[in-house]
């Protein structure tokens, strides 16, 4: 009998111990590439590395509809997305849109629209569409929205966004985020991003942000 | 029964070891291949090394403080060598050329609950230091004009901006020096704590610009310049408007960067960067 017990002591401290140092969710990451643009593809591609390190897996989505993303954000555990956007709404493939409100249930989706717990296992949503930060009446508040529904944190900008400033601010992130808060990573690449691209972009990512939730977390 | 008892636990124990060092191993792969690597055509501006023929540690007086340091990497920008050392409190330094261009202070922020955060004096402390920015203005002034070479006079900058960052609760002053209408990436930024204390300054291109003339710049010709490359990107029904326009380096070789935004096939906006040589 106490040797069965000895055993599912051990075996529960094996099983926590693997759970800290395996992949412990999925961090979904969309980007759009077109020729005609700048390629956005860096937003994925230079964060993988640091997310294996955080025990992530990272799953590249290039130009999908908003309803695949609304649909698989629910078992994300985190959600990068670097495409076009405007006021309170990020544009997705085939004119259909991620809101926070109002949305019409098919080209539209909103976030309001989820189950209250429907992203509890969310660490963070990162929008970074021109304008995506700001609230409107129709689609209201995407990272609040986002935030109710049981993210920790959520981002957006207030301002129009350029696709190098973003690659570069979105990886020196995620290259902070291996081992420190969400807070200290933003300190992080707002700094480092002034100084690798430019005062003009560091202005514009540090002064523009509309944050909600907690960003006193680690995001490991 | 013992002897099974034994086989099962050996087998769980060796699972175990064999699972625990691998994964340390994967994180380990992937530390080291994150040095050194060049990154994408789009952002090849930016590429992070470590030489190791750099002096290993160095030492500075800076704010009254004798400083001694680590040699950490480089970060090789489109025109610039940043050389970054750290001191034993992880604070980081930025040398160009051998002369201190920056400073971050290393800051453990508390981990807080959701709780803490949403409680209404947590709000509303950040609010009442939200209305002290003017109050730091003079502490950036002379620590900014501390930064600049003898002989540049801070007077010759527009503080173009002053912020608090709600996030990290840091004053933010940025000054630019303009050469006319247009902002250049010639900038001063000094960080001050809700304590006054300096926690991070960068200058970049100090100087760089001095030589370019206002009247030497032909507004018309950079719209042109512009209206003729956003014509041969996107087509000859392109709408867009130019946000803002500032003087840069691009290959150590100086360049108006015109920040444009335009209506894509959507409907929304999107963003270009037009650079044009002087």
């Amino acid at each position: 009998m106490k040797k069965g017990l000895y055993l599912i002591v051990l075996f529960t401290i094996m099983f926590l111990g693997l759970q800290q140092v395996n992949a412990s969710g999925r961090f979904d990451i969309h980007y759009r590439e077109v020729s005609g643009e700048v390629s956005r593809y860096p937003t994925y591609s230079q964060i993988t590395g640091y997310l294996s390190n955080m025990g992530y897996t990272a799953q590249g989505y290039n130009f999908v509809s908003a309803g695949t993303a609304y649909q698989n954000m629910k078992s994300a555990s985190g959600f990068v997305i670097h495409m076009h956007g405007d006021a309170g709404r990020q544009a997705m493939a085939n004119n259909t849109y991620l809101v926070g409100t109002n949305g019409n249930g098919f080209a539209s989706k909103a976030i309001s629209d989820m189950l209250y717990n429907d992203l509890w296992g969310m660490k963070i949503a990162i929008y970074y569409g021109c304008s995506t930060g700001d609230t409107t009446s129709i689609y209201g508040d995407i990272a609040q929205e986002t935030v109710n529904k049981g993210a920790l944190a959520a981002v957006a900008w207030k301002v129009t966004t350029y696709i190098n400033e973003v690659n570069e601010w979105n990886r020196l992130f995620f290259e902070k985020a291996q081992s420190d808060t969400i807070v200290e990573s933003y300190r992080h690449a707002d700094y480092w991003l002034r100084n690798n691209i430019g005062n003009v972009a560091g202005d514009r990512m540090q002064n523009n942000r509309t944050e909600r939730g907690n960003i006193y977390v680690k995001i490991v | 029964m013992k002897k099974r008892n034994k086989v099962i636990l050996t087998i769980l124990f060796l699972t175990f070891t064999i699972t625990f060092f691998s994964s340390c191993f994967v994180v380990n792969a992937n530390n080291i291949s994150s040095r050194g690597f060049v990154r994408g055509a789009n952002t090849d501006r930016v590429i992070e090394t470590k030489d190791l023929s750099i002096k290993k540690t160095k030492k500075i007086i800076l704010m009254d403080n004798f400083i001694t340091m680590n040699y950490d990497r480089q970060i090789i920008t489109n025109s610039k060598v940043n050389t970054i050392y750290k001191d034993d409190e992880l604070n980081e330094y930025v040398f160009q050329e051998n002369v201190l261009t920056g400073f971050i202070k290393n800051i453990d922020y508390p981990e807080l609950s959701n709780e803490e955060v949403n409680q209404a004096s947590f709000k509303s402390k950040i609010a009442s230091y939200k209305i002290k920015i003017p109050n730091y203005r003079t502490l950036a002034d002379v620590t900014a004009q501390s930064l600049l070479p003898v002989g540049t006079d801070l007077n010759d900058y527009t503080l173009i901006s002053e912020n608090f960052v709600e996030s990290y609760q840091e004053y933010s002053y940025n000054y630019v020096k303009m050469i006319g209408n247009y902002r250049t990436n010639d900038s001063v930024t000094v960080n001050i704590d809700v304590n006054g204390q300096v926690t991070s300054f960068l200058t970049t291109d100090i100087g760089e610009f001095d030589s370019i003339e206002a009247n030497t710049i032909n507004d018309e010709m950079v719209e042109n310049f512009v209206n003729n490359q956003m014509i041969s990107l996107h087509g000859n029904n392109v709408e867009y408007t130019i946000e803002s326009k500032e003087i840069g380096k691009y290959n150590s070789q100086n360049v108006i960067n015109v920040y444009v935004y335009y209506v894509a096939e959507d409907g929304l906006f999107s963003s270009e960067v037009i650079t044009m040589y002087l």
